[in-house]
């Protein structure tokens, strides 16, 4: 019934995600049904080793479930071969991490465009869609710096320039203002909120209660099974 | 992702694990001078051996004898001069012999004899010289040793398989250099000693000759026995070698002091070998520094590991992972070959002295006494071959070593380094 009224962008079913084998074996994830709308600002949140990164991990195609199903965009995920994983991970997702992965020999451009490199776009063309991205993020003068020079407030920002270039469906941000002030974290969510506004999906993995204001809906995990979805009800609980 | 950005990324790679990458390409210098180095020697010396022996060669005679105690036939001697005139470059001599019947077997008639680098005097020791009005006729010129025995104006008969053949002795012969210039001299042309017609309508025993083949200077040795093999399967289709009447084994073959032949071809055996052993010797000395490589790559793998996890989490596929750690490895093996090769390049006259002190050591050979100029050859195709070596081991190695990053998710990856 749920699945119908919504425009479903992700669907989780009987989602399990066990690590190590047999008596030693941890269950990060159990039987996760799951349905993360289309264009909304969805937060995941739990404790700490409660799996919401696993989940973040399946829905990114960072690592594979144990079993189950995971459909993205009418896409059977779990069937993709390592190349056609890697081909979604650099058109559909944008990744936002909370300790930025940035290449810190290069400079802020190259770092940005390296999506659009790694989808054999040409030198200029990347580098002009880098450039205008900066620019709206207002990096405009970071541009030649390399990454290691950066603030860390600066240096996310350059992260979430780099999960916009290709232009993405979904953008996936754990932890993303977990190494950031509060001055910066709070810039950092008012720009993820733009860009969910914007009609992305954007999906939050975070502990820190004050980022979850800005979505729209709200999944808990907790020991690896989602116990709360307040989805579009949580405003009326944080309010 | 584009080429040129895989060279990019691995260039990065190679600046970020400076050292190691500096050390490695000492190794591949190291090893690529001596893989190049080997060959060269190896190609040169085989150069050198190649032309002293095709001096040894030039200086030699060599015959093609054939006989097969069949008939040969006027259409086949009329095609065999063609044979021989298309070749008249590489022949000095052709003697055509028959063992005429069991009682004339010891001592063969000269059929024919074409000279055509010298002219072969015979002397008349004994009777006119011939003319051709003579030419058609059953007059047979013998050897001297039988002047006692016949005069001329016999009649000399052979017996042959129960039947007489009749000729006129015309005279007596011998070659000019025993007996100088007493007498008349000709030039030897199968015409002015026996009808050939007349014998071989009624002898019919013309059955072998030989080919006298003599390497000429300006030829190159490999190509003169090319030659000389073409020449004899021409001389084989003509006169084919089947049913033999009298010997069975005996065909066209080369049946000269031809051990010289026989040398060259055990040199051109041992070119082979020489050059194979170059190969076997440089192949185990790029694998010996290929663990090197590969060391480094995984060094570099290693030191990467988070870098290429976050390219993998951004979407790099992973055969790109690959050849962007390939492309580092390459890149090491394309310039320290390069400058190998450089440096051989610059020190030529040295290598040209090893090979020339191990030709005359080895070939047991004088340069100042002989025509053949000692010579080295650097060919450029050395430095591909060290090249390709290189890179298809490195390539054999890496991809083992590669699994690590190659088959793990991109977040293991990270986390690993994490």
């Amino acid at each position: 019934m749920y699945e119908e009224e919504v425009k479903q962008m992700i669907i989780l079913k009987k989602l399990n995600k066990v690590y190590g084998e047999t008596a030693s074996a941890t269950v990060a994830l159990k039987d996760v049904d799951l349905v993360i709308e289309k264009g909304k600002f969805t937060a995941i949140v739990g404790k700490s080793g409660s799996g919401k990164t696993t989940l973040m991990n399946m829905v990114g195609a960072l690592d594979k479930p144990t079993s189950g199903s995971l459909t993205i965009d009418e896409v059977e995920i779990t069937n993709l071969t390592e190349d056609l994983l890697a081909s979604y991970r650099n058109k559909t997702i944008g990744f936002v991490f909370q300790s930025f992965y940035l290449e810190p020999t290069f400079t802020v451009l190259e770092n940005v465009a390296m999506p659009l490199t790694i989808a054999g776009v040409d030198r200029i063309e990347r580098e002009t869609k880098a450039k205008e991205i900066l620019i709206k993020l207002g990096l405009e003068d970071k541009i030649y710096k390399k990454a290691s020079d950066l603030s860390s407030g600066q240096k996310q920002r350059v992260c979430i320039a780099r999960a916009l270039i290709n232009d993405p469906e979904i953008i996936l941000a754990d932890e993303p203002t977990g190494n950031l002030d509060t001055q910066n974290g709070e810039e950092v969510m008012k720009i993820l909120k733009e860009i969910s506004e914007s009609g992305k999906t954007v999906i939050l993995v975070t502990h820190d209660l004050d980022d979850i204001k800005y979505a729209d809906n709200l999944i808990e995990i907790k020991d690896g099974v989602v116990s709360c979805n307040y989805s579009d009800r949580y405003e009326d609980l944080f309010k | 992702m584009k080429f040129i950005d895989k060279l990019k990324l691995s260039w990065h790679n190679i600046k970020q694990n400076k050292s190691r990458s500096i050390i490695t390409l000492i190794i591949v210098y190291v090893i690529g001078l001596m893989v190049m180095g080997i060959l060269a020697l190896g190609i040169s010396f085989v150069g050198n051996m190649n032309e002293i022996q095709t001096e040894k060669l030039a200086n030699q005679e060599i015959e093609i004898t054939h006989s097969n105690a069949e008939d040969i036939t006027l259409d086949e001697i009329s095609l065999l001069k063609n044979v021989f005139e298309e070749n008249k470059d590489y022949i000095t001599n052709i003697s055509e012999t028959s063992a005429i019947g069991f009682g004339f077997s010891s001592s063969r008639i000269t059929m024919f004899d074409y000279n055509y680098f010298n002219e072969i005097n015979y002397v008349i020791v004994e009777g006119e010289k011939p003319s051709s009005a003579i030419s058609n006729t059953n007059i047979v010129y013998l050897n001297s040793s039988y002047n006692q025995e016949y005069h001329i104006g016999d009649e000399y008969i052979i017996e042959y398989e129960g039947s007489d053949y009749t000729f006129i002795v015309g005279g007596f012969l011998e070659w000019n250099d025993f007996y100088g210039n007493e007498s008349q001299t000709i030039s030897i042309r199968a015409e002015y000693f026996v009808d050939m017609t007349y014998f071989i309508n009624n002898i019919s025993q013309i059955n072998g000759f030989t080919i006298h083949y003599n390497y000429q200077n300006e030829f190159n040795a490999k190509e003169c026995i090319l030659k000389l093999d073409e020449l004899r399967n021409e001389v084989k289709s003509v006169v084919p070698d089947e049913k033999p009447r009298f010997v069975v084994d005996r065909m066209v073959s080369t049946t000269t002091d031809a051990s010289l032949l026989d040398q060259f071809y055990k040199a051109y055996i041992m070119n082979y070998l020489i050059i194979a052993f170059a190969l076997v010797l440089g192949i185990i000395l790029i694998l010996m520094s290929v663990g090197s490589i590969s060391n480094t790559l995984t060094i570099s793998i290693d030191k990467n590991k988070k870098f290429f996890g976050l390219l993998k989490a951004l979407g790099l596929k992973n055969k790109d992972v690959l050849w962007i750690v390939l492309y580092e490895g390459f890149f090491i093996i394309v310039l320290g070959s390069v400058l190998a090769f450089i440096t051989l390049l610059m020190n030529l006259e040295l290598m040209k002295n090893i090979v020339v002190d191990t030709v005359i050591v080895v070939l047991n050979y004088s340069f100042e006494d002989n025509t053949v100029a000692p010579s080295f050859i650097m060919p450029y195709y050395t430095v591909f071959i060290n090249i390709v070596f290189f890179i298809i081991f490195t390539y054999l190695f890496s991809r083992t070593t590669l699994n690590g990053v190659y088959k793990s998710a991109p977040l293991e990856v990270i986390n690993e380094v994490k």
